[in-house]
């Protein structure tokens, strides 16, 4: 009673404080009703689930997306900011990153101004010999992958980024990586899916998937049941609790990186600064066999969005689902940048957040349909490369639902595990 | 001058500080927003989203919309800095 | 790493604070007082920095009492960490690395880490950070000239300065009358005074309330004297629609009108009132973000519509050595902080040994009745101050909701048309909070304006995750950080 009370007197003092009715074809993430049946039913609204969603309703199949929390929510929500290719620690990592980028700029003109995307360029910074001899093999590596990339001095380094400190001897230049609003860019697929006739339901659980004689039904949701003989999994760090819904295991482990936010500063930063030891780390703990053990390992990106903040991070802790800040996370990013940047030192801190990678045992994602049930299409253990890569998986996921055939699906079909025996 | 010191308080120690290159007037005890606000400078920014806010609006430190740059170090809050003879205080860039 | 460990770390150097900080070293225990200013008080006392002649008796009477607290602690030898805020807490782990406080395995001491580059170590801790003023967002808010009225008061009382000649008190709150007495005495003249409630609001719980506050009757009727001996024109059922002004000129004047008891605005009665300073808010938020970095459980408090943290009677909560007093628990005023300072001392007393838990409840029943008369004035006070939801009706689309990132009302209406239906949806869809002061100034009223957007009750709206560092950190601070040594 007392609601109405409320609403009436706002109406009757003509303030326009309700909210009008959420328009299906224009809202990027409100909430649509679950249909009865779908032809695909993509699980995940990150930023690979959306594009996903987005690339086969082009297509015109008939998808609905469903996602347990808002739109980009998960993973997307505690990401960095830079698509890059000069971490990117194999060719076929390589590769698509390249196609991924590729497709990211036609989406661009696409998406329009919001979409907070330019290829800015990323330095790959070595503070000792043994680090510029990685940069130096590094940038040979890639620069025979095809990727734009050059060696340059510590002068130069340091007039490309002005925040650099004398530490820098020395870096790698590559002129076509990305620095992303992550959130602009779910929200951009999202409205993109909607536009071309996806159904976005948020706020919507799976509860399970219905199978039988190796084939899907239907996907169980706590808003109710869609009928669809394919699922696309893009649940990110919860793609492996999805699989087992239908009986199929994922090698897919969350691996925690913490981050940190600075107050708005004017410009300074243009790009993304990659400290070699970050390279480093990423390289290590994406082949765990290597052995680099459990410790969190840091070394750090640097970028700035829009609105002035520098974004720093990130660690890389084996921390189950924890998502907290830690004291030693917080530390070790700001000694890290300190060393690179000890201008920067009076900077605040205003915020420190984490997300969680979905990483795999080689470091490379999942992407195929899964041995012993063909309808469940893995789309997941993208590990920190979700925004870099998303265009990409979306393409490929695309052209399996097709039965078309593409020469990088090889190398991330989820066959590669039941044959290496590496899942459990 | 919307702003003013109270008639009466014994002031001792007056200083100067200068603001964006004026010298503005000071006496030892109080703080860099309220030595500005005596000045007449309500405001302390260009205002906007791009730029700092520079207000004077809780006056105990929480708001953060009175932070300025003193002697170099930005995002300072005015309210909370005792000034000293000399400082330099400067509109967050 | 040696360092020293206290017994106790109080953050917080209000009358809460002190009262705990005095109690537990006279108990005999090690004590650290954190406080963000340079010399303790609070919001209450409000020590001066500068020499200001007190003509008022009353100001005298009351720095003269944090006198003899400020000897008290000095007689029990508490540190006291001044200009010190804390950025965050975290415990300490008997091996290897300081883990994050959701680990439960973890029982050591904590570790707390402050912006000034000082850390200190402590078994317990004892968190009485207060309350702030309410900020209202209407349009103009964002001026020039525009303030808290806590904020005045702490110029005029602090530093001896008078921010405004021609002031509107306004919002609704039990200090405006205290605010509008303290700019009259220092010569401002106070052309309006505005308040949402009604005349005659909570008084049926008066006589109850007042039984034996004698110190507050006459605090109360000093400043109604003041008041109406200055014919400020006070109007009660009455608020602030919109502050007049530019950029540079700052304020002119408001808009003032009728409300209902809502606080609803009445349409018609609107007329200007020329101004140079506006002192706006509706009560006080709880400063929550310290004992929300800490875990600890929190609750809606109807009566303060604000979210508050959850004690029992002898001042614990749910986290293991986390005792939680004053303002912060539910705003109830200076004598109840006090008295609850002096419950978290015998507790913390309590659990270092230092007092048996048959002399700590001797204690403790000696505070009852203080602490029934002091529930019974609160309860009366919100009573009649009491957030109105008629505050957030009005509101315009260009009304600026987050002062931080200028994210205006219109866009939270967006976010909510586009699913928004909590603080975290909006911010997936603007910047609201995440600026500089990461909600504090915005979060409240965001949470307001969603509700109603979306047709959920305020208490429903959870509050958005804090994340050490709960106050802006230089990255110097933690990098050259200094533990406190013995």
């Amino acid at each position: 009673m007392r609601k109405v009370f409320w609403r009436n007197r706002v109406l009757a003092l003509g303030a326009t404080a309700v909210a009008p009715e959420p328009s299906a074809r224009t809202a990027a993430r409100g909430c649509d009703d679950l249909p009865r049946s779908a032809e695909v039913v993509v699980i995940g609204g990150g930023v690979v689930g959306t594009a996903v969603a987005h690339r086969l309703a082009e297509k015109g199949i008939d998808v609905c997306l469903v996602e347990k929390g808002d739109i980009g929510s998960g993973t997307s929500s505690a990401a960095a900011v830079a698509a890059l290719l000069q971490t990117k620690t194999s060719p076929p990592k390589v590769a698509l990153a390249l196609e991924s980028l590729r497709l990211l700029d036609q989406m661009a003109e696409q998406f329009g101004p919001q979409f907070e995307y330019t290829r800015s360029g990323s330095l790959l910074v070595a503070t000792s010999d043994e680090e510029l001899r990685m940069v130096r093999s590094t940038a040979t590596t890639l620069m025979s992958l095809g990727v734009d990339v050059e060696l340059i001095g510590a002068a130069e380094a340091r007039a490309l980024m002005p925040a650099l400190g004398p530490a820098t001897i020395g870096a790698s230049y590559s002129r076509r990586d990305a620095t992303i609003n992550p959130l602009s860019l779910v929200a951009a697929y999202a409205q993109a899916a909607r536009r071309a006739g996806a159904t976005l339901c948020t706020h919507t659980s799976v509860t399970g998937i219905s199978t039988a004689r190796g084939r899907i039904l239907s996907v169980e949701t706590t808003r109710g049941s869609v009928k669809t003989d394919t699922v696309v999994n893009a649940a990110g760090v919860w793609a492996r609790e999805l699989a087992e819904m239908a009986h199929v295991d994922l090698p897919i482990e969350p691996l925690k990186g913490e981050l940190l936010v600075t107050e708005a500063i004017p410009p300074l930063v243009r790009g993304t600064i990659i400290s070699a030891a970050y390279l480093i780390s990423k390289t290590q703990l994406e082949h765990p066999d290597t052995g680099n053990g459990s410790q969190r390992s840091a070394g750090i990106t640097v970028a700035q969005v829009a609105r002035g903040n520098l974004i720093i991070g990130s660690t890389r802790e084996p921390a189950g689902y924890d998502r907290s800040s830690t004291y030693g996370g917080i530390l070790d990013l700001a000694e890290q940048l300190l060393r690179l940047a000890p201008s920067l030192a009076k900077l605040h801190i205003i915020r420190a957040y984490a997300g969680l990678r979905p990483i795999t045992p080689d470091g490379l994602p999942i992407i195929g349909r899964s041995p012993g049930l063909a309808g469940l299409i893995v789309a997941s253990g993208l590990g920190g490369d979700g925004l870099a890569l998303s265009a990409v998986t979306a393409k490929l996921v695309t052209e399996i639902v097709a039965g078309a055939d593409d020469d990088m699906l090889a190398v991330v079909s989820p066959e590669r595990f039941v044959r290496s025996g590496v899942a459990p | 001058m919307t702003s003013h010191r109270i008639a009466r308080s014994r002031r001792s120690d007056r200083l100067e500080i200068s603001f964006n290159g004026t010298k503005v007037e000071g006496y030892d005890g109080e703080t860099v927003a309220t030595c500005l606000l005596a000045a007449g400078f309500r405001s302390f920014g260009k205002g906007g989203v791009m730029q700092a806010a520079g207000r004077v609006y809780c006056a105990i430190g929480t708001c953060l919309q009175c932070v300025v740059t003193v002697d170099g170090e930005r995002g300072t809050r005015a309210c909370q800095t005792a000034v000293r003879p000399g400082m330099n205080v400067e509109t967050d860039s | 790493m040696s360092t020293t460990i206290y017994d106790v770390a109080v953050v917080g150097g209000g009358p809460a604070g002190i009262a705990a900080a005095a109690e537990t070293a006279a108990g005999g225990a090690r004590v650290v007082l954190i406080d963000a200013t340079a010399s303790l008080g609070g919001q209450y006392f409000r020590p001066p920095s500068v020499d200001v002649v007190h003509t008022s008796g009353r100001r005298r009477r009351k720095l003269e009492a944090l006198g003899r607290w400020n000897d008290m602690l000095a007689t029990h030898g508490v540190d006291i960490a001044g200009q010190t805020r804390v950025w965050g807490v975290f415990r300490a782990s008997p091996a290897g690395p300081p883990a994050s406080l959701g680990d439960d395995s973890q029982s050591g001491p904590f570790d707390i880490h402050c912006d000034t580059g000082q850390s200190y170590r402590a078994s317990t801790l004892i968190v009485a950070p207060g309350v702030y003023d309410r900020p209202v967002p209407i349009p103009g808010w964002t001026l020039p000239g525009v303030m808290t009225p806590g904020g005045a008061q702490t110029l005029i009382d602090k530093y001896g300065l008078v921010p405004g000649r021609r002031v509107i008190v306004g919002g609704t709150g039990p200090l405006q009358l205290a605010v509008a007495a303290s700019l009259i005495e220092a010569g401002a003249d106070v052309v309006a005074m505005v308040d949402a409630c009604r005349a005659t609001d909570g008084l049926t719980q008066a006589p109850r309330a007042l039984w034996r506050q004698w110190g507050r009757i006459g605090e109360i009727t000093g400043y109604l004297a003041t008041v109406l001996r200055h014919r400020v024109a006070v109007q009660f059922g009455s608020g602030i629609f919109e502050i007049l002004g530019t950029e540079a000129t700052g304020v002119r004047g408001a808009v003032v009108g009728r409300v209902d008891p809502g606080g609803f605005r009445i349409p018609g009665t609107e007329r200007v009132v020329e101004a140079d300073l506006v002192c706006h808010a509706t009560g006080f938020l709880p400063s929550v973000e310290l004992t929300r970095h800490l875990g600890c459980a929190h609750h809606f408090d109807e009566r303060i519509s604000a979210h508050v943290p959850t004690v029992d009677a002898q001042m614990r909560t749910n986290i293991a050595n986390v005792l939680v007093a004053g303002d912060v628990t539910g705003a109830a005023g200076q004598p109840m902080a006090t008295l609850q300072g002096r419950l978290a001392a015998i507790s913390a007393l309590e659990t270092l040994a230092l007092v048996s838990p048959t002399d700590a409840d001797k204690h403790r029943n000696r505070l009852r009745p203080a602490a029934i008369r002091e529930e019974r004035f609160a309860r009366m006070i919100w009573q009649r101050w009491h957030p109105r939801p008629g505050l957030m009706a009005g509101l315009q689309d260009h009304t600026v909701l987050c002062r931080c990132e200028d994210v205006t009302v219109e866009a939270v209406r967006e976010a909510c048309a586009d699913g928004a239906r909590d603080l975290y949806g909006v911010k997936l869809r603007t910047r609201l909070g995440m600026g500089t002061c990461q909600g504090l100034y915005c979060n409240a009223s965001g949470a307001e304006l969603i509700a109603r957007l979306t047709d959920q009750r305020v208490s429903d709206i959870p509050m958005p995750s804090v994340r050490p560092p709960v106050v802006p950190v230089r990255f110097s601070s933690i990098v050259g950080e200094r533990p406190e040594r013995p």
